[in-house]
């Protein structure tokens, strides 16, 4: 777990608090610090303030989802920044909680956790699979036909390769059919390109 | 972008001294002209008042003069006259008549009265008695003789030969049967007129045919002419000796002015005279008295009119000046009602303005306080935990640091109250490195938001200035939000406050530059006019309020652009009293 807060009142108390309820915590002063010291790739609860200085909270969390990190982010926000909040959840943030509610934050923390502990399954399944087994993954996913999926993919191949590949990564992930993978995919949305990322991506550069 | 036009910028163009000359030349206008109808009214008055003095002494003169008309005729009547005339040498008539007219004089109360014969000697006087008795005197040379021998009735006014006294001599024919037997003659003295005029408060001149003033109030008027004599006239007067033989030459009466120079004017004309040492003006009215060809003339002094003229100027005058000087009161306290009004707008606007940039920064300010506040909730949380773990020196650790977040909670909440405060603590001496300060902590996480770079040059040996410390940070705050508000979409790198202060003579000017993209120079021209704003939802009062502000400290606020870029913003304000050096 970790907490990146650049008021150091704020990050010192969250840790000693997190800490004294058990969790273990690693403080950062700043958004480059953390991205910095922290393997993206592992998963895990990150407390994020908003009002950063140096790089925003929104552009930390833009690079997580860039890196497609299955870090569970939760923001904390001040009573202004709610719709900036609201809107980093829609962008997959896992939840945010407005200061100073700090037992609003114990509360909500439990949950990240369980969320992190799924992500981190869902990596490994994911990194289960080839590259090619995840694109046609996707496409499954969103409901298209093997004869589709077969001309989308670059290089194009043949519809029974992709049945092939199709019958494979089923396996792998221990799923019946394309409605369970599609909920999955749509649970773990971090893992693939979303189409919205690269807006996120300019809303997180322009201070609001 | 919201604009007002204030009222009062669009004042009248004429200028200032055209309004004080067109007012004296109306209030000059108004004294002459109530001179001017006050003169024509009270000099109506006085032409009326004048020709009842001059028709009550024409009344006067003419009753003393016309008493004895009569006496003459009458007493020549009596029959002893007659027979005395015929009969000159005797003693008897003689005695006769002599009683006759001294008993008829004293009665009647003529001066003289007396009987000559056709050679002019006398024969029988009132005054026969006396030292000076006329009997045996010879007045053949009397004009009034020549006439009365001629068959006519005459009058002649001159001084008498015997007594060297002025009288009227009224002289009647004796008839006989065929011939005139002799003249009988009264003299009337004028002295109850003369000393009557002398009570009269204005000179009264009465002049004979010839111009010669004969009676006068002013004595020294007396034998003086209205016009220069001809030779012939002179001739006349000392050959006849009408006004005695000492009276050899007739000035001219020392009047200046148009004098009309025999006949009665019909009209009153105004002269010029010294009368009792003073030289006065005079209204002069004349009329004609009795058969003589008199001209009397009565006069009213005219300083009275130029007098109330003066008056009624000077209270004109004095009603002008005291409509001039409420009306200045008036103006002055209107004035002064305004500028309070004023005043007290100008620091309602000023806290308004305080309100609206707190306003601005409250969403920072909101999350400023939110930092301790969460700080302390989460100390809550873990001094909790270490109390339920037993955990003393954390527990004691953490109590400690809620005590921190308190207290800077606190400083926060502090600090925006001194600032939204209406009323401010007037003049104290302020250092300018400490306002930049506290202006700074306030705007600190605002600057931190918009990551922006603050430099600061002040040496910390500048002299304060005496003023209100709100106020001035209020100034300040302006100019810094100004700042930061205009590089807000300036590039990160680039965005750079800096504030600078310097003892320049006897100001201490503290300048306020940013790297924004600058003022254009016709939003620069208006910049401190009242409601412009570029901001779309702006006031525009903040850079008003800043120079007022600067202004009411004796200062100044100016806008200029710097070669390099951005705004700079430069305000002047006069150095405090010096303390002791320290």
């Amino acid at each position: 777990m970790y907490v990146v807060d650049d008021d150091e009142a704020v990050r010192r108390s969250l840790l000693l608090m997190l800490m004294s309820t058990g969790f273990a915590v690693q403080g950062f002063e700043s958004g480059e610090a953390f991205l910095d010291v922290v393997d993206m790739r592992r998963s895990g609860v990150l407390v994020l303030d908003l009002r950063l200085g140096g790089l925003s909270g929104l552009e930390v969390f833009a690079r997580l989802k860039a890196a497609h990190s299955p870090l569970v982010v939760l923001f904390l926000s001040g009573h202004g920044d709610i719709p900036t909040a609201l809107n980093a959840v829609r962008q997959g943030a896992y939840d945010w909680v407005v200061k100073p509610d700090s037992e609003a934050l114990l509360a909500k923390l439990p949950g990240a956790l369980d969320e992190a502990a799924r992500r981190a399954e869902a990596l490994v399944l994911w990194a289960s699979l080839t590259p090619r087994e995840r694109e046609v993954a996707v496409h499954v996913a969103r409901g298209t036909a093997n004869k589709e999926i077969a001309k989308l993919l670059q290089p194009p191949c043949s519809p029974r390769s992709v049945e092939t590949h199709r019958a494979h990564l089923f396996a792998k992930l221990d799923m019946a059919n394309d409605n369970v993978l599609g909920r999955w995919l749509e649970r773990h949305a971090w893992l693939v390109d979303v189409p919205g990322a690269t807006a996120l991506d300019t809303a997180a550069s322009t201070p609001r | 972008m919201p604009r007002m036009l204030t009222a009062g910028s669009s004042r009248s163009h004429v200028p200032r001294f055209v309004l004080w000359a067109l007012a004296a030349a109306l209030l000059t206008a108004l004294l002459v002209g109530v001179g001017e109808w006050t003169e024509r009214r009270e000099m109506g008055l006085k032409t009326q008042a004048l020709h009842h003095a001059l028709e009550a002494h024409a009344l006067g003169l003419r009753a003393t003069a016309e008493r004895f008309d009569f006496l003459p005729l009458a007493s020549a009547r009596h029959p002893a006259v007659r027979t005395l005339l015929q009969n000159p040498r005797d003693p008897g008539f003689t005695r006769a008549v002599n009683a006759y007219l001294e008993e008829l004089n004293r009665v009647v109360g003529s001066s003289v009265l007396y009987l000559l014969d056709r050679q002019g000697l006398t024969l029988a006087a009132s005054n026969w008695r006396g030292d000076d008795s006329f009997v045996g005197h010879n007045y053949r040379n009397r004009p009034y003789f020549e006439r009365a021998l001629a068959g006519e009735r005459s009058l002649f006014y001159g001084v008498g030969l015997t007594t060297g006294v002025p009288g009227l001599f009224i002289a009647e024919p004796v008839h006989g049967a065929e011939t005139i037997l002799g003249v009988m003659v009264v003299k009337v003295s004028l002295d109850a007129v003369q000393s009557a005029w002398a009570h009269a408060p204005d000179p009264v001149v009465l002049s004979d045919a010839r111009g010669i003033v004969f009676l006068s109030s002013v004595p020294k008027w007396i034998y003086n002419s209205r016009k220069p004599l001809a030779g012939e006239d002179i001739a006349w007067l000392n050959r006849h000796h009408q006004y005695g033989t000492d009276h050899r030459e007739y000035p001219l009466l020392p009047w200046s002015g148009k004098v009309p120079s025999k006949q009665a004017a019909a009209l009153p004309y105004r002269v010029r005279a010294e009368v009792s040492g003073a030289r006065r003006s005079f209204l002069v009215a004349e009329t004609d008295v009795s058969r003589l060809g008199w001209t009397l003339s009565v006069m009213a002094d005219l300083s009275e009119v130029a007098q109330a003229r003066r008056v009624a100027q000077a209270l004109t005058g004095l009603a002008v000046l005291l409509l001039l000087v409420s009306l200045l009161y008036w103006r002055l306290r209107e004035r002064r009602r305004a500028e309070q009004r004023e005043r007290i707008q100008e620091a309602q606007l000023q806290h308004a303005a305080r309100l609206a940039s707190l306003g601005e920064l409250a969403s920072t300010l909101a999350h400023e306080l939110g930092q301790p506040l969460m700080a302390l909730s989460s100390y809550a949380v873990a001094a909790q935990r270490f109390a339920d773990q037993g955990i003393r020196d954390m527990l004691q650790e953490t109590l400690r640091e809620i005590q921190l977040q308190a207290r800077r909670a606190a400083d926060i909440v502090a600090r925006m109250r001194g600032f939204v405060r209406q009323r401010t603590r007037g003049q104290e001496l302020c250092e300018i490195p400490d306002f930049v300060a506290s202006v700074l902590a306030l705007l600190r996480p605002e600057i931190n938001r918009l990551k922006s770079g603050v430099e600061l040059d002040i040496p910390s040996q500048l002299p304060p200035v005496l003023g209100d410390r709100l106020l001035l940070e209020q100034l300040l705050l302006n100019l810094l939000m100004n700042a930061l508000q205009a590089m807000k979409d300036a590039d990160e790198d680039s965005k750079r406050i800096t504030v600078r202060a310097r003892a320049e003579g006897r100001d201490v000017v503290v300048e306020v530059q940013d790297t924004g993209p600058g003022i254009p120079a016709e939003v620069a021209a208006r910049l401190f006019e009242p409601f412009f704003s570029t901001k779309p939802d702006g006031l525009g009062v903040g850079l008003k309020i800043c120079r007022s502000i600067a202004e009411s400290h004796g200062g100044h606020l100016s806008f200029s652009a710097p070669a390099q870029g951005g705004a700079l913003f430069t305000l002047r304000l006069p150095q405090g009293p010096c303390k002791e050096a320290r």
